[in-house]
């Protein structure tokens, strides 16, 4: 009993029990593989049994949106060079490369208190803890532990995870919590005055050096002001299908943030050199 | 009479009951997901005491917490609990008539939810309310049957 207690403390305090944990996770990682095997079969017989008819009509759905969503690339390719421009003009050093990669969703947790998710990639892929997890219509949540094989995340909706957002419309600043009910966002601390809207879009704000910024987070669905209040109550919907997507997609930010601080001042300064050199002539 | 170690039936159910304790499950019927693996894990003290003791059940809990990515010791020390309470028992609640039998599981299932409810508070993980004791009443009406189950299992397998 007293190893437990220890077992307790020392796993809550310190982080000397990672590496335990990570051998017992390759361990039980055939048990969840086990569990996830009834969703995974019926997944499979539905790939089984769907009709040619039905293949051909969702072959022809994809492409009319593949060619929608090329075409939205084409306007973004030029948009993007826009914004590195008009940065460039602005002095401002932020360039992030992006790039994600699918996962599966291999598990959820079974307390249906907790918002937390298994996804079938591991450090071995270069998962790391705090990693942002999106699916296709929005931010999931965060990497909280890795092993090498899977990793747990936990979800924009969990009662003890923040996230620092922002409003679309008007770039105003909040942290939007999860609540105990578990499917929607609460904006916390925002001032009676604040500017937010039923229906506003809430996106990454990037503060905090988690989320990448821009990334649809929820849409708000009621604002409460009540008079004796100091803060606004609002509830926010979360964009992601939380409970549905299967397919969902691990952030990699790339370095060219870190050094990006620096190249965009230099360039900066080469420009004003020969700027200089050119106007006494 | 020769002894027969056909141990891997053990082994065996304690593998589905944690598959089964890991199945995604409905909200509403995941707030009554009966506590499978402590349920084994009972039902082995109580048929083998010679050999499933305190430590198999701490081994046990030890690994429901990396299953389930809390706090490691959280699900062995109320693994533990149980453990103590069912060894001081066992004697006697392998005497009683079956509905006595369930009121002991609810009891003792309900101290497992309970001590993982407290440390799991003291750890910082947030629980709503009394929802959380309803998997002790759904293991002890689940006790029967599963105890019948397990009973014709290890008969057929000659575990001894």
């Amino acid at each position: 009993m007293a190893l437990s207690l220890a077992l307790i403390f020392v796993d809550h305090r310190f982080e000397y029990l990672t590496q335990v944990r990570r051998a017992l996770s390759v361990v039980v990682a055939p048990i969840q593989w086990l569990a996830d095997t009834p969703a995974r079969l019926t997944d499979d017989v539905r790939t089984v049994v769907i009709s040619r008819t039905e293949l051909t009509q969702e072959n022809a759905r994809l492409k009319a949106r593949t060619l929608i969503l090329e075409q939205k690339v084409q306007k973004l390719a030029s948009l993007n060079a826009q914004n590195v421009r008009l940065r460039e003009l602005l002095n401002s050093s932020r360039l992030v490369d992006e790039k994600v990669v699918v996962a599966e969703l291999i598990g959820i947790d079974p307390d249906p208190t907790i918002k937390q998710v298994l996804i079938n990639k591991g450090d071995q892929d270069g998962v790391y803890v705090g990693q942002p997890l999106l699916d296709a219509t929005g931010v999931m949540g965060q990497v909280i532990q890795t092993s090498p094989f899977n990793s747990r995340v936990i979800l924009i909706t969990d009662s003890s995870n923040r996230i620092p957002i922002q409003v679309n419309r008007n770039g105003y600043r909040a942290i939007a919590a999860g609540t105990e009910s578990g499917t929607e966002l609460e904006l916390l601390h925002v001032p009676a005055t604040a500017d937010i809207k039923e229906g506003d879009l809430l996106v990454t704000s990037g503060m905090g050096q988690r989320f990448p910024v821009g990334y649809p987070v929820a849409e708000v669905k009621d604002v409460h002001k009540s008079a004796g209040q100091p803060f606004l109550t609002i509830h926010a919907q979360p964009l992601a299908r939380l409970n549905r997507s299967r397919l969902v997609m691990l952030v990699f930010i790339s370095e060219r943030e870190i050094y990006g601080q620096a190249a965009p001042i230099a360039s900066e300064n080469a420009g004003s050199e020969t700027a200089g050199e050119g106007t006494p002539q | 009479m020769r002894q027969r170690h056909a141990h891997w039936l053990v082994w065996l159910t304690m593998l589905v009951a944690a598959v089964l304790s890991l199945l995604p499950m409905p909200d509403l019927i995941s707030y009554a997901r009966p506590a499978w693996v402590p349920l084994v894990v009972l039902f082995w003290m109580l048929a083998l005491p010679q050999y499933y003791g305190l430590f198999f059940a701490w081994f046990s809990g030890l690994i429901m917490d990396v299953l389930f990515g809390t706090v490691f010791g959280q699900s062995a020390m109320a693994m533990l609990f149980m453990a103590i309470a069912v060894n001081q028992l066992h004697r006697r609640l392998k005497m009683y008539p079956w509905w006595q039998q369930c009121f002991m599981v609810l009891v003792i299932i309900g101290l497992y939810q309970l001590t993982v409810l407290w440390i799991g508070n003291a750890t910082g993980r947030v629980s709503p309310s009394l929802l959380y004791l309803l998997p002790s009443v759904t293991s002890a009406l689940l006790w029967p049957w599963l105890a019948a189950l397990l009973h014709s299992l290890r008969r057929r397998f000659v575990v001894i």
